[in-house]
């Protein structure tokens, strides 16, 4: 019976941390391995395959030859960009490979008219039928599922998958706003299976009038959050269905080694000894072998100041025990005598994110739109993590300037 | 100066004027009375004819007319002898210095001479900070075409009463309103539609891909949200104030809502042994609390599994929608839900559970001193009778009484449509504020909205009577006196409006 495997969100090249982000490229590798080793007819990759448009070349030389070694196979690999491999500034690395014949992207439309008209993609071996819709930055591709000619797809007889990268709002459990996802009357209806990405849980949901849809979640994870959520019991990995003339069977691979441990320290009304306590207890754990270990610091101290707390023997107890890494997060640990953090989240991204949401409001009198509310936030976060962008090898001070002021001006519509 | 009368008699509230021949004066029509320092506004409430002849023989004339066939019969100075009476109320005053608009304290100087209102006293509708569009400035039957706007933050968080008979341009009047908040931020409205009519006009608005957010189970809507409501997010307060329960039913759901939490309703449903009889559930009472789940709401436990009879509640789906709605509204959307597959109370219940949540949202907002942060909150209901009538109001949880009672202190508020205010109890509608009131030829339902408006409207009976299909009038504590409009027609302001367009973008 022929057999796809649906893989999302690898987000390769994420993590500064060196270890992590080997963990993460592993993590990729092993699905790659299982689509072999369970013989899979094709690979439908639904976006932020990288975690940017141009990632490190260390990271895309070793993802490209793990894809070649699978292609060497016959396996076909189709792909659709995600919100971070796609850049509308410039070209991703997602075009390259494409270019290069190493996978295939998916969408091939013509918006000539007033509709947006997708073309699907035969796969040759199987006769499967994939159209999809990629993912961009601030989910620009609401606009595409506006102007979709469902008609025309909801026509087309055979296999059908439809491959997306966006959040679908009947499908979020609460943990995505309605303007932040897209409601399924957007999709055109008649496909078999609905290949999701962008959201890092797993999610299978049949929905009224639909075929099945899916989530696979990340590969391993983006952020302390996704490590967080592993932590607490979210599987890692992706699926492999199998099909004919339908859906027959869904099955979910695991892609992640190595266990993931959370630790949480309660700091309200205790001092900075008292934590430092109870970091020592955490290390009379025995079970850190290969393992991510995350120790979680929230609250308010009684006295003292979060900086007083010095963690670093805590790491290296941990390390010594065979943790392969340490991550401890005291974003959301404040002082009674130092209260200076006022958004109390866990992760950086989170904390971002509210933070312009807060102040998106002061620009209310501007008379660009991409300024004013949630639209605002989002450039806002855009601008942030354009700016953070580094300088490339042999690319010239002016050079990297100009790139960078080019890049913001696109993400606020001033560009061209 | 056009004159078209004179004040020639009366007192104050019953001005009587002469109308000049050749000007045709309307019920309903505003006049300006003017001196040195003031403009007088006047409305038109009565007519009647007046004569200098004595009646006997007009009747004699009138006679010749019609039985002797003298139809060339006329009298000397026709326009000198015979006329028009009219009588008229002083509704505002103007202090020319500085725009000042006062209640009328005094009368117009005696005969002075009277004319149209005009382009140069809509200083009396002076445009009003977060406006709110009511329909255009009304001279009788003539639309002036000048705007009238409230303040939509007052006028919405108290409340507005849209009290109208079939077919005199209620839908119309919401539609126009929605349509000019579309654009707006300083609202959020949750129009429950009985009628599945609202949407279709208002997505043609051009920040409607923006703003306005539709929930339907309607096949063939793209961009439109699901309608579907977890059952585990409704609470025994959401259902008490729809569905009427006697006290040992209502301990019965209280019981389970104790004992199962979020599961309740189903485990109610589920229930065919009545677990907690000794515990003083009586089985009779879950029965009929059964039978009202499944009747109501639709909802029941078959087969060994739960089954609704709409699409709207769902065990395993929409968990998030109230949240979502609530948190659309309180950023200033505008939500219309798609309740014409839904029985009465269950529409009621949707709108219930909606109103239960952003009413502790927004008290909460307060608590924490930040409510002026957030945008007025307005629920539409249509027949608010079902709700707001006397043998309504004091039912335990009744959320749509507790928000006309206080909903104005949190900024939420209720835009009630009734066909029948006489039903709906004096406290009830003394705080519905702001009052739209369009024809009427019931002198009951007429004498319930006068003897509850915010101006003293004892005059208007016969004016609003006779008012046509879209003409109303406006009493609002808001407002320096009852205004009257003409309501324009929603497709002429659609007509010219385009959605904006996606960007075209290349798709790769």
């Amino acid at each position: 019976m022929p057999s796809f495997a649906h893989i999302s969100d690898c987000h390769l090249g994420a993590w500064r941390d060196k270890t992590l982000r080997k963990l993460n490229l592993e993590a990729f590798e092993k699905a790659m391995d299982k689509c072999v080793e369970k013989n899979v007819d094709f690979i439908l990759i639904c976006g932020d395959l990288f975690d940017k448009n141009i990632p490190d070349l260390d990271i895309v030389e070793q993802a490209t030859r793990k894809m070649r070694q699978v292609r060497n196979q016959g396996i076909e690999i189709y792909v659709i960009y995600g919100s971070h491999d796609y850049s509308p500034a410039a070209t991703s690395i997602i075009d390259v490979l494409h270019s290069s014949g190493l996978f295939t992207k998916i969408m091939d439309a013509d918006n000539a008219t007033d509709k947006v008209s997708l073309k699907f993609l035969h796969d040759k071996k199987t006769g499967a039928k994939i159209a999809g819709i990629s993912g961009r930055r601030a989910s620009i591709e609401k606009y595409y599922y506006e102007m979709l000619d469902r008609e025309k797809l909801e026509s087309e007889g055979g296999f059908k998958i439809f491959a997306f990268h966006i959040g679908v709002n009947e499908l979020m459990g609460g943990s995505m706003h309605t303007d932040e996802c897209i409601p399924v009357s957007f999709f055109p209806r008649n496909f078999d299976y609905y290949a999701g990405g962008h959201i890092h849980s797993r999610t299978e949901k049949k929905e009224n009038g639909y075929g099945l849809f899916v989530y696979p979640g990340t590969t391993f994870g983006w952020n302390y959050n996704d490590l967080e959520n592993a932590a607490n019991g979210e599987e890692r990995g992706f699926f492999i269905v199998d099909f004919d003339s339908s859906v027959k069977n869904v099955e979910f691979v695991e892609t992640m080694k190595n266990s993931v441990k959370l630790f949480e320290i309660n700091a309200d009304n205790k001092t900075t000894d008292d934590v430092r306590k109870m970091l020592d207890k955490i290390c009379d754990d025995n079970s850190f072998e290969n393992c991510i270990t995350l120790i979680k610091i929230k609250g308010v101290l009684a006295s003292g100041k979060s900086s007083d707390i010095n963690t670093q023997p805590v790491r290296d107890k941990i390390y010594a025990k065979g943790a392969v890494n340490v991550f401890i997060n005291r974003n959301a640990l404040s002082s009674k005598e130092f209260d200076d953090i006022k958004i109390k989240a866990d992760a950086r991204e989170t904390i971002e994110e509210r933070i312009f949401r807060e102040h998106s409001g002061m620009c209310a009198a501007y008379s660009l739109n991409t300024l004013k509310g949630d639209e605002g936030a989002r450039s806002a976060k855009a601008v942030l993590d354009a700016a953070k962008e580094g300088k490339k090898e042999n690319e010239t001070k002016s050079d990297y300037a100009d790139r960078i002021a080019a890049k913001i001006a696109r993400i606020l519509g001033a560009g061209t | 100066m056009e004159v078209v009368s004179q004040i020639i008699n009366g007192a104050q509230g019953e001005i009587i004027l002469r109308e000049k021949s050749d000007k045709p004066i309307e019920l309903g029509e505003i006049l300006i009375a003017e001196d040195s320092d003031n403009k007088i506004l006047l409305q038109v409430y009565d007519l009647q004819y007046g004569s200098q002849l004595d009646p006997k023989r007009i009747e004699y004339a009138s006679g010749l007319t019609i039985e002797e066939k003298w139809e060339d019969l006329k009298f000397h100075d026709q326009e000198l002898r015979n006329y028009v009476l009219v009588k008229a109320k002083a509704l505002a005053q103007m202090k020319k210095d500085d725009n000042t608009i006062l209640v009328p304290k005094r009368l117009p100087k005696h005969f002075s001479m009277v004319r149209r209102f005009s382009e140069d006293d809509k200083e009396f509708i002076a445009k009003q900070e977060n406006s709110l569009l009511l329909g255009n400035l009304r001279s009788g039957s003539k639309d002036l075409g000048i705007k009238v706007h409230i303040n939509g933050v007052e006028a919405l968080s108290h409340h507005v009463l849209v009290a109208a008979t079939t077919g005199r341009g209620k839908s119309n009047f919401l539609k126009v309103m929605l349509w000019d908040v579309l654009d707006k931020d300083y609202c959020g409205i949750l129009v429950l539609d009985p009628h599945d009519e609202y949407y279709d006009v208002l997505e043609k608005h051009p920040a409607s891909r923006e703003n306005l957010f539709y929930y339907t189970n309607k096949k063939g809507f793209a961009g439109a949200y699901s309608l579907r409501i977890d059952v585990k997010t409704i609470k025994p307060d959401d259902l008490f104030g729809v569905v009427s329960f006697t006290e040992p039913q209502e301990q019965a759901v209280i019981k389970y809502w104790k004992a199962f939490g979020e599961n309740w309703l189903l485990e109610i449903a589920r229930d065919k042994e009545c677990i907690f009889e000794k515990e003083g559930v009586h089985p009779g009472s879950l029965s009929v609390v059964q039978r009202k789940i499944h009747t109501k709401l639709g909802i029941q436990f078959e087969d060994g599994n739960f089954a609704c009879d709409n699409e709207v509640f769902d065990i395993s789906g929409g968990e998030k929608t109230i949240d979502d709605v609530c948190r659309l509204l309180s950023t200033g959307k505008k939500v219309v839900m798609d309740t014409s597959m839904l029985m009465d109370e269950a529409e009621l219940l949707v709108g219930s559970i909606i109103a239960n949540r952003i009413l502790e949202v927004y008290k909460a907002k307060k608590a924490e001193n930040r409510l002026k942060e957030f945008p007025v909150v307005s629920i539409v209901i249509e027949e608010a009778p079902r709700v707001l009538a006397e043998n309504k109001i004091n039912e335990a949880n009744n959320i749509y009484a507790t928000i006309a009672r206080e909903g104005r202190k949190f900024k939420v508020g209720l835009i009630a449509i009734t066909q029948l205010s006489s039903v709906i109890p004096k406290e009830i509608m003394a705080n519905m504020n702001t009052k739209v009131i369009f024809g009427n030829e019931l002198a009951v339902e007429r004498e319930a909205i006068i003897s509850s408006a915010s101006q003293d409207l004892s005059k208007d009976g016969k004016n609003i009577a006779s008012l046509n299909k879209g003409e109303a009038i406006i009493s609002s504590i808001f407002t320096n006196f009852a205004i009257p409009v003409k309501v324009p027609l929603i497709d002429e302001l659609a007509k010219p409006a385009a959605r904006s367009q996606p960007v075209q973008r290349k798709v790769m």
